[in-house]
Parts: structure tokens; C-alpha cells; sequence
């Protein structure tokens, strides 16, 4: 990447987020609402103090980034998985059911156990898809969308018998036992060592993508398919099946890292939709690894805003949801936009350079 | 049409080109690939708005600068590539684009119907309307395209190769169509380079040749041989370039063959060698099953009958450059790199050494004389001619064993051809090429540049009909190879004509 093309990234993410306040600030001040008072308490409920950045931002982030990781390493190598909330689930039942089974085995062993065997779920749920496109032709926008619902009602029914609570009450499994949590790294607040996962995540697969001969024919088939099998010679369907598979286990870890860092349990709606929402954190990111980690970031900060912007500003935390809606449109929109203008500007560079050739 | 010109880039593809025909006749207009028969064909039909041109239709000055124009004036083509919607039926098809019955937003099934049974009775012509697209053989489809087309009642219907899809029996069933449609008082204009059914099945003939009108002359007047005479050019002695006696055998295809999607024979029993130190060329029409041979020769697809031993290190340069040899948005070192993935020098296990290959890749810039701002210019900002350097760049190094060429020159100026050339040489001597010690390579040159394969070859074969003919070294001139490629007839079955041509 040149230092020009990151400059043009960075530019359509700081627009798309200029975009997304403008179009805020206008709909909240339409519902009447002060949207100076909503930014205050949006923003005092994520930044406020270090405690509330480490405790709630950077805890909600983690997920967020680590699945934001997975949707990145799928649109890179042009796959269009929208299908990482199921293999987010797939995770965290495998998960919760390993870490139900390991009972009080040594940290050491039974954490890690719990992240393979979430890894290894949430692959397998991609599986499914991945051997549909390769084998059938078919479109996996459809097929991993639809694996999404499977997977939640599987949670359904997993919570309400196989894996019900012991009382047998509430539609939610039994809390696994204290040596398979991870441990909180900064003692005071909720964050816990799953966010040193995240960012090792985020330093190996920057380095995966950009330095090893696999990542660099990933890269190349999201380039283009038909370049890399005929100028390449690589073998598509093993390198779609390599990317269905990451993506996938990268979004059950984080089914395995929620069980182990913050819910100890398993129930129904665990995720508010971070699949889709992890989708506006690689775009936003211009599907660049570190930059996810700063957007995973943006965006749990707003989801750890909007508690306190309900308390204080009075505005239903629903609004979080629509405003996280705005920033994936108008990341789509200036992307656009900026580079519809800086092609005008080049496409005459062109020809100016053909003339003389 | 009086006058037509058009100039793409500073290079002319119609050069003050006339062309006057008559309800009722087809014509075909005939003329070696680029020689611009498309292109006049598209400035009729509104798809090209030449430099000049003075258009009288029926006797009437028309100006047509938009295919709505055309379509106005009664002007409808029948395209290369079927524009179809598999998935739907032919009657909801022939209803997309047919606004003229429908009433609101209705869709004309009706009307539409009535005026296909009217178009059956007329000519012929028919498909069941009820079944799918997805389910229509090729010819099948392209009764659809022509049935889209006569809905719209148009009198001059331009038909562009209609034949280079179909078989044989297909062929004189679509002959026998443009006979009943010129019977009924339309003008067909059929736009091929296939000489014996322009013989069969037109009433007057045009030849373009680089963008010039060279004969007009009618069936009666000429042959085959005579037309590709006329076509090709005047008979210059060539000969076969000479290099070291040939080595070891590289390649060997056997009784080869390739079926097509549609279950058709791409290639028939192809037996091809090519030995070390030789260059093969292989000439023949676009579409006559050189995508298939070339796939197969370059290890990307495995052959549906017969057998194939191929070396190991293979340079392939293909046909299509934006789509299959380059990746658009990646810089210059990074497309070169797509093929140094596999190479150990340029690995340290899984990773890859990208310092070193930027370095390799500035040597190449250079060496090439590929005109870019550096090593980490996207190619897309790159020109056509400079993207192709790349693409030469990359393949040459990577032929140790054996180099797929196809079209290779496309797009290149007279010196970057002629350095290719040389480059392409040079693989076929021993020790020349400063960091292989390996042995030479053989070279597979497939081209539609008949020039250049007489230029380079030392064997010479030509590809017809998904056949692979071998010429005999007494019989190469550009009239036989010429005569091959059209009609992949070695001797005239026809009797002698003369060439005269009318005015």
C-alpha cells in the first residue's frame, strides 16, 4: 500500500465520521433533543474516566474487534461473509459447553481448550457455505445470512434443554467454573486478558496478510479471482477454504472470549447484532488490521456511551443503533464520493501519460 | 453510409469506408480481425459516433448519434454475446425491451404472443416461448436474439458473427432464416469471416481491410481463395525464421480434447509437440478453441480426454490482460510477485522477502522500460502498452521449461514488440539468460497476428474448428495458412474463380 492510498483511507473513514455526526446532530435535533447534551453523555459514558474507558469501551470493544478481524480477513480475500453472528454463536456454545465439561482443570489448559474449541466451531459454521460455493456455484451472502438464524435458534433451543441452567429455570446455561475465566488485567475494571487476545489477533493477521505467501494470495483473489488462478496458478477453491475457515474460527474466539471474559454463561441475544455491526468496523477500518482495532474501539465506545446517554440525555439507546447504521452508510457514501473525485483528476493523468508513450 | 471515418486513439479503424446495400439482399461484409467491419457496423447502429460520415437511409439523410437513433431509423444488430436473462422464460425475455405493445406497466404477453405466431407464419422462425433461456441450446438462444430483435420491426437487421457460436447444422438453419428475412423485403447484413458461408449465403459482398473498403464483388464472381486473397493481401514469400536444431520434447498432447459448457466440443483429438529450443505457432480465427488449448497448455485446466505431459516452470501470457493477467488495483511489484510465490529465492519459509522483491522488480522497470512513477504505482494508472510490459515482465522469467503466448504483442509499439521478440529468442538458446542455467525452453505462440507467426515459428500449425491442422514446411505461404484459418480446408474443393471485384 502506498503512503497515498492509506492517506485516501484515512480520509474517507475521517469524512464518512463527519458525515455521521452532521446527519446525528440534524435527526436529534429534529426529536428535539440538545445534541451538544447527547454528545456530552455519549461521550462521558465511553471516554468519562479511565475506569469507564478500560471497564466498558474497551470490554464491549473486544468482541467487536476480534469479529470486526474476521469480517476483514473475508472481504480482503473477496469473500462476503455476513455470516460471522452465527459463527459468533456456533463459538460461544461449543464454548460454554467446553468450558461446562472441563469443570475445574488448571487455567492453562482449559482456557485455551474453550478458545480452539470455539475457533473450531465457529470454522465449522462457515464450513457449510464455503463447500456450497465451491462445490454448487452458490452465492454466499445468502448461505451465510441464513446459517445466522440457525445458529440463534440453536441457542434457543441449546439454553432451554441440552445446556439448561440447573435450576432449570431461566433460558440460560449454568455459570462455568471461576479457573476457566480470564483473568482481569487491570484490577478495578472488567478488562480482561481477552482483549491482549484481540490485539495479538490484530498484530498476526497484519503480519499474515502482508508478509506470507498465503496472505499475499488472499490478498491477490480479492483482487481478482481469475488473475490469481491463471497469473497466480494458485488453487481457488483451497484458498477460499483456508478464507471461509479463518474468518469463521476468528468470529467463534470471540464466542469463546465473551463465555470466558464477561458472560460466563450462555443466553439468548448475548450478541446485539455484532456480526453486522462488525462489518461497519472492517469498513470503516478500510479493511486494514490495526485500523480495526481502532474502530472495534469507536464503536464500543458507542455502545458504552449510549447506556449513559439514556440516563442522562434522556434518548432511548436505540438511537446507538441507528447512528452506528449512519456511519456504515456514510462510510459506503464518501468511499464513493472521494474516490469519484479523485478519479476525475487521474483518468486525465492517464491520458496525458498514454499520449506521450 | 458514405465516407465513414473513425480514428481510435491516433489510429484509424475506418479510413473514408463506403458501403450502399438493398432491401431484400444479404450482405456480407467480410475482412480479417480489427480490419473494422464491427465498427462500421457499429456507427450504423448507433453504438460508435464516427469522426464523418454521411448516412442515408431509404434515401434520407440520417443522422445517428445514439442507439435510440438507430432504432429509430430501423436499424437493429444482433449482437456477438447474447444479451439474455437465463433465468426467465423466452416470452418474458422478448417482452424486456419491447415497450411498443405494452400498456402501463403491463408486461405485452399477449400481444407479444400473437406477434411471434404472425413472425412463424412469416418466417419460420420460432422458439417455444414458454421454456427457459437457462434450458436453450446456443442456436436456440440465438433465434431469441433475432426474434427480440424482428419485434421491433426493424428493415435493416445487422447480424455480428452470428456464426462463430454455432454448429454446422445450426449454421445453414440460420442461412435458410436470412434467406426468408430477405425475401420478406429486409436488408441483412452479415458481418463474418468465415468465407465459404459468405459464398453460400449472400447475394453481394464487401471487403474491409484496415479500415478500407477493398472489393465488392458478388458470390458468382469469386471462391473462397479468392476472397481470402483479396482479404489477407497480396502473397509475400515468407519464411520460417531459423534457429539451433531443436532438443528434447517439453510438451506432448495426445488424441487432447476439451468439452465446452454447453457439452460442446472445444478441441478434437489435438496431438501436439513442442521440443526445446523450437517455437510453435499456432494461427487460426478468434473462437476457433484457442481459449481451451492455451488453458490446457499452460497447466490451468486438465484436458476432458486424451493425455498431456507438461514441464514444470511455465510462463503464460494470456489474451485477457485487465482480467486474468493483472490485478488492477495492486502496484507493479505486487502483480510481478504473483508469480514469484512459489519461488524459493524470493521466500524464507511461509514469508514472503518483499525488500528483495521490490529490488528484482526495479531491475525489471528498467530492463523493460516499463514507464511508471515506481515500483509501487498501481497498474491500473499504468497505459495498456506498459501493463503489458508487466504482464511480458513476469511470464518471460517464470519460462524455464516453456512459454504460453497468446497475443502477445497486443498493445505494444514497434519497439517493445521487437524487445519481446528478442527476449522470446533468447529463451531458446542455452546459457544466455544470465541467472538460469537451465535448460532452453520451447515457445507456444498463438496469435491472430499472422505475421508474427510467420515471422517466429518454426512449426506451424493452424487451429480451426477446435482442430489443430499441421502445415508442411513446403506448404507455408500466407494464401494456404490463410485459406486454412478461413475455411481449415488444405486444398480447394471449388473450382478456380477468378478474384475480379466490382465497384
Amino acid at each position: 500500500m502506498t503512503n497515498r492510498d492509506s492517506w485516501i483511507a484515512l480520509a474517507v473513514s475521517l469524512s464518512a465520521l463527519l458525515l455521521t455526526a452532521l446527519l446525528t446532530a440534524a435527526a436529534l435535533a429534529l426529536g428535539g433533543y440538545s445534541p451538544l447534551v447527547v454528545l456530552q453523555s455519549l461521550l462521558e459514558g465511553s471516554f468519562g474516566s479511565l475506569d469507564i474507558f478500560f471497564g466498558v469501551t474497551l470490554v464491549r470493544a473486544i468482541p467487536l474487534v476480534v469479529i470486526g478481524l474476521a469480517v476483514t480477513v473475508a472481504f480482503k480475500s473477496g469473500v462476503w461473509n455476513i455470516g460471522a453472528e452465527g459463527q459468533f454463536y456456533a463459538g460461544s456454545m461449543a464454548g460454554v459447553w467446553v468450558g461446562l465439561s472441563v469443570g475445574d482443570y488448571p487455567s492453562f489448559f482449559s482456557v485455551p481448550l474453550v478458545f480452539l474449541s470455539a475457533a473450531a466451531a465457529g470454522a465449522i459454521w462457515a464450513l457449510l457455505p464455503a463447500l456450497m460455493k465451491i462445490r454448487l456455484g452458490v452465492g454466499e451472502v445468502v448461505t451465510t445470512i441464513l446459517m445466522n438464524f440457525v445458529a440463534i435458534h440453536l441457542v434457543s433451543y441449546v439454553v432451554r434443554w441440552p445446556l439448561q441452567e440447573s435450576r432449570g429455570v431461566f433460558p440460560n446455561t449454568d455459570l462455568i467454573d471461576e479457573s476457566v475465566r480470564l483473568p482481569i488485567i487491570i484490577p478495578g475494571t472488567g478488562l480482561h486478558l481477552g482483549f491482549v487476545v484481540a490485539v495479538i489477533c490484530v498484530v498476526g493477521l497484519s503480519i499474515f496478510f502482508n508478509n506470507t505467501g498465503m496472505g499475499f494470495q488472499l490478498r491477490a483473489m480479492g483482487g481478482s479471482k481469475e488473475a490469481t488462478r491463471v497469473s497466480g496458478r494458485a488453487r481457488i477453491p483451497m484458498l477460499l477454504i483456508v478464507t471461509f475457515l479463518l474468518s469463521g474460527s476468528l468470529a467463534g474466539l470471540a464466542g469463546g472470549i465473551e463465555i470466558t471474559g464477561r458472560t460466563f454463561a450462555l443466553y439468548e441475544g448475548m450478541s446485539p447484532g455484532w456480526g453486522y455491526t462488525a462489518i461497519a468496523v472492517a469498513l470503516l477500518a478500510d479493511l486494514n488490521f490495526i485500523a480495526v482495532l481502532v474502530t472495534g474501539i469507536f464503536f464500543g465506545a458507542l455502545e458504552g456511551g449510549a447506556g449513559a446517554m439514556q440516563r442522562e440525555a434522556g434518548i432511548p439507546a436505540a438511537w446507538v443503533s441507528g447512528i452506528e447504521a449512519l456511519v456504515l452508510l456514510s462510510v459506503l457514501a464518501s468511499d464513493r464520493i472521494l474516490r469519484r473525485l479523485l478519479r476525475s483528476k487521474k483518468k486525465y493523468d492517464v491520458k496525458e501519460r498514454e499520449l506521450d508513450v | 453510409m458514405e465516407k465513414v471515418s473513425k480514428k481510435f486513439g491516433g489510429k484509424s479503424a475506418l479510413d473514408d469506408v463506403g458501403f450502399t446495400s438493398f432491401p431484400g439482399e444479404v450482405h456480407s461484409l467480410v475482412g480479417e480481425n480489427g480490419a473494422g467491419k464491427t465498427t462500421l457496423m457499429r456507427v450504423l447502429s448507433g453504438l460508435v459516433v464516427p469522426d464523418s460520415a454521411n448516412i442515408r437511409i431509404r434515401g434520407e439523410e440520417t443522422t445517428i448519434a445514439t442507439p435510440m437513433d438507430a432504432r429509430g431509423a430501423g436499424v437493429g444488430m444482433v449482437h456477438q454475446n447474447f444479451l439474455l436473462i437465463p433465468a426467465h422464460t423466452v416470452l418474458e425475455n422478448l417482452c424486456l425491451g419491447n415497450r411498443f405493445v405494452g400498456q402501463g406497466h403491463v408486461l405485452p404477453y399477449g400481444d407479444v404472443r400473437q406477434k411471434l405466431q404472425e413472425l412463424r407464419d412469416k418466417t419460420g422462425l420460432w422458439v417455444e416461448e414458454d421454456r427457459f433461456v437457462e434450458d436453450l441450446s446456443i442456436g436456440e438462444r440465438q433465434k431469441v436474439e433475432i426474434l427480440k430483435l424482428l419485434l421491433r420491426e426493424p428493415e435493416i437487421l445487422i447480424f455480428d458473427e452470428p456464426t462463430s457460436v454455432l454448429a454446422p447444422q445450426e449454421v445453414a438453419n440460420l442461412m435458410s432464416i436470412f434467406r426468408r428475412l430477405a425475401l420478406d423485403g429486409k436488408t441483412v447484413i452479415f458481418i463474418t469471416h468465415k468465407l465459404n458461408e459468405v459464398i453460400e449465403a449472400s447475394d453481394r459482398i464487401t471487403v474491409l481491410k484496415q479500415g478500407k473498403v477493398v472489393c465488392r464483388t458478388i458470390p458468382e464472381a469469386t471462391d473462397v481463395q479468392g476472397l481470402s486473397k483479396v482479404m489477407i493481401g497480396e502473397d509475400v514469400g515468407a519464411s520460417l525464421a531459423k534457429t539451433q536444431a531443436p532438443g528434447s520434447t517439453v510438451v506432448r498432447l495426445t488424441s487432447t480434447k476439451a468439452i465446452g459448457v454447453h457439452g460442446e466440443e472445444k478441441l478434437v483429438d489435438v496431438n501436439l509437440v513442442v521440443r526445446r529450443g523450437e517455437v510453435v505457432g499456432i494461427a487460426g480465427v478468434e473462437g476457433n478453441g484457442q481459449q481451451e488449448l492455451v488453458e490446457i497448455l499452460s497447466g490451468l485446466r486438465r484436458p476432458d480426454g486424451g493425455t498431456v505431459s507438461l514441464p514444470r516452470q511455465i510462463g503464460f501470457i494470456p489474451d485477457d490482460r485487465g482480467g486474468k493477467a493483472l490485478i488492477g488495483s495492486f502496484n507493479i511489484s505486487e502483480n510481478v510477485a504473483l508469480g514469484l510465490v512459489g519461488d524459493s529465492r524470493f521466500r524464507w519459509g511461509p514469508a514472503m522477502l518483499w525488500s528483495k522483491i521490490n529490488q528484482y522488480v526495479k531491475d525489471l522497470i528498467v530492463r523493460y522500460g516499463i514507464r511508471a512513477e515506481s515500483y509501487q504505482q498501481k497498474v491500473d494508472e499504468l497505459s495498456g502498452g506498459n501493463q503489458q510490459k508487466v504482464v511480458l515482465a513476469r511470464e518471460l522469467k517464470r519460462s524455464k521449461d516453456l512459454l504460453v503466448a497468446r497475443n502477445p504483442t497486443q498493445g505494444l509499439d514497434v519497439k517493445a514488440s521487437e524487445f519481446f521478440y528478442q527476449q522470446m529468442m533468447e529463451l531458446l538458446v542455452d546459457g544466455s539468460r544470465s541467472e538460469s542455467t537451465g535448460p532452453r525452453a520451447g515457445v507456444v505462440l498463438i496469435s491472430s497476428d499472422l505475421e508474427e507467426i510467420l515471422s517466429f515459428a518454426d512449426e506451424i500449425y493452424v487451429i480451426y474448428n477446435g482442430e489443430l491442422l499441421k502445415v508442411n514446411k513446403a506448404d507455408v505461404s500466407r494464401e494456404f495458412i490463410g485459406r486454412l484459418m478461413l475455411t481449415g480446408r488444405r486444398t480447394d474443393v471449388l473450382s478456380v474463380k477468378s478474384d475480379h471485384c466490382y465497384d
